[in-house]
């Protein structure tokens, strides 16, 4: 590991579950577009490869013992970032759904401090993207609830592609949920008087992963989405704030 | 005392012999066994004397006596249900920060230069301080 001088510390951190096949692609988008930044990847207790093609990929890696979900793996990066000193850390999907090219664009702002949490968006401008009808739904949906409770528009509340500058670092670090972290740490960060912004990025069909959204399904995760979101705000914090 | 009575002692007693073996073994925790203990002696004190659970009934204007039983263990069911679904919840958490403090750590673990990173330690636990950098 040479020594950097004037390259701010960021962690780019990729949460992977059972994710041999893509990860590799992955992590060598990432060396070659985001060479300056460090590599972490969580493995969540995956029972294929994952963390075999993770060490031969040269990123720093994290073996959970057991599979906690994306949230609790995401929140065991945050918690790496943050006791080692990183100003920003990006998390990055191991299914090659986000593109590698796009990191520096969310890591920008929260570099220069103009905002502590940047979400990369497929719907702020026209992008490739083609989601079906009832996905994008849904995630119309999610991202209009988040943006009233949040008090900031967002259009891609779902979105796994995100930077965090250094005051949310400290903050998801501490508190990150199990289950949807995505939209729940919306409100949460913004209650916080912690700054949002969406950038538009391009996003890949996913290459392989379950996340299907079909029938009830959808309804399921929409309606268990929209509780813990409601629930959330009302919650009890640890330290008293005016609400609003 | 009329058989049923005989027969729901019996049972009582079977169920306060297996609270008393896993908490013999070890296998239960103390804080759990006077839960049980006193289902069992309600049980049984309503075995015995079951004009308690009548007189009780005529009080609170029920007609069917037994359905006053009903209620009530329907009642501890569902507290019992909802203190175990606390602690569930208390015990995912902590095995949630367990888990990553254990990946953390092993990864501190296999790193050769630990030491050269200004000893910052991987604890997710308390006020977030930043490391050393």
């Amino acid at each position: 590991m040479e020594i950097r001088k004037d390259v701010p510390k960021v962690l780019i951190i990729v949460p992977a579950y059972n994710e041999e096949r893509s990860l590799p692609g992955v992590l060598a988008a990432i060396g070659e577009t985001a060479a300056d930044y460090d590599v972490l990847v969580v493995n969540d207790g995956s029972s294929d490869g994952t963390s075999r093609v993770a060490h031969a990929g040269c990123a720093e890696v994290i073996d959970l013992p057991i599979n906690l979900g994306i949230g609790g793996a995401v929140q065991a990066g945050f918690k790496y970032a943050l006791s080692h000193g990183y100003e920003a850390a990006v998390q990055v999907d191991a299914d090659g759904q986000h593109l590698a090219e796009e990191i520096p664009k969310l890591v920008e702002p929260v570099l220069h401090g103009r905002y502590d949490v940047v979400i990369g968006s497929r719907f702020l401008e026209p992008t490739a993207y083609r989601g079906s009808p009832r996905r994008r739904l849904v995630i119309a949906f999610l991202s209009w609830l988040c943006s009233r409770l949040a008090g900031v528009k967002v259009t891609d509340a779902t979105s796994g592609f995100r930077a965090f500058g250094p005051a949310a670092l400290a903050f998801v670090a501490a508190n990150y949920s199990v289950d949807y972290p995505e939209p729940k740490i919306i409100p949460a960060v913004s209650r916080r008087r912690l700054r949002i912004a969406e950038v538009s990025v391009e996003m890949k069909q996913r290459e392989s992963g379950v996340s299907s959204l079909t029938g009830l399904k959808a309804l399921h995760y929409v309606i268990n989405v929209t509780l813990a979101l409601l629930v959330d705000a009302v919650r009890k914090r640890p330290e008293a704030e005016s609400g609003g | 005392m009329r058989p049923i009575a005989i027969l729901v002692v019996i049972a009582a007693l079977v169920i306060a012999g297996v609270v008393f073996t896993y908490l013999r073994r070890q296998r239960m925790r103390d804080e759990y066994s006077l839960l049980w203990i006193l289902l069992v002696i309600g049980v049984v004190v309503l075995a015995v004397f079951n004009e308690i659970v009548d007189e009780a009934a005529e009080a609170l204007d029920i007609v069917y006596a037994p359905s006053l039983v009903f209620f009530l263990g329907f009642c501890f069911t569902l507290l019992l249900l909802f203190h175990y679904a606390l602690e569930i919840s208390r015990l995912a958490e902590q095995n949630k920060v367990l888990a990553q403090e254990l990946g953390l750590l092993k990864t501190e673990l296999a790193r050769p230069k630990a030491a050269a990173r200004g000893g910052a330690s991987p604890s997710g636990q308390g006020p977030p301080e930043r490391g050393g950098g």
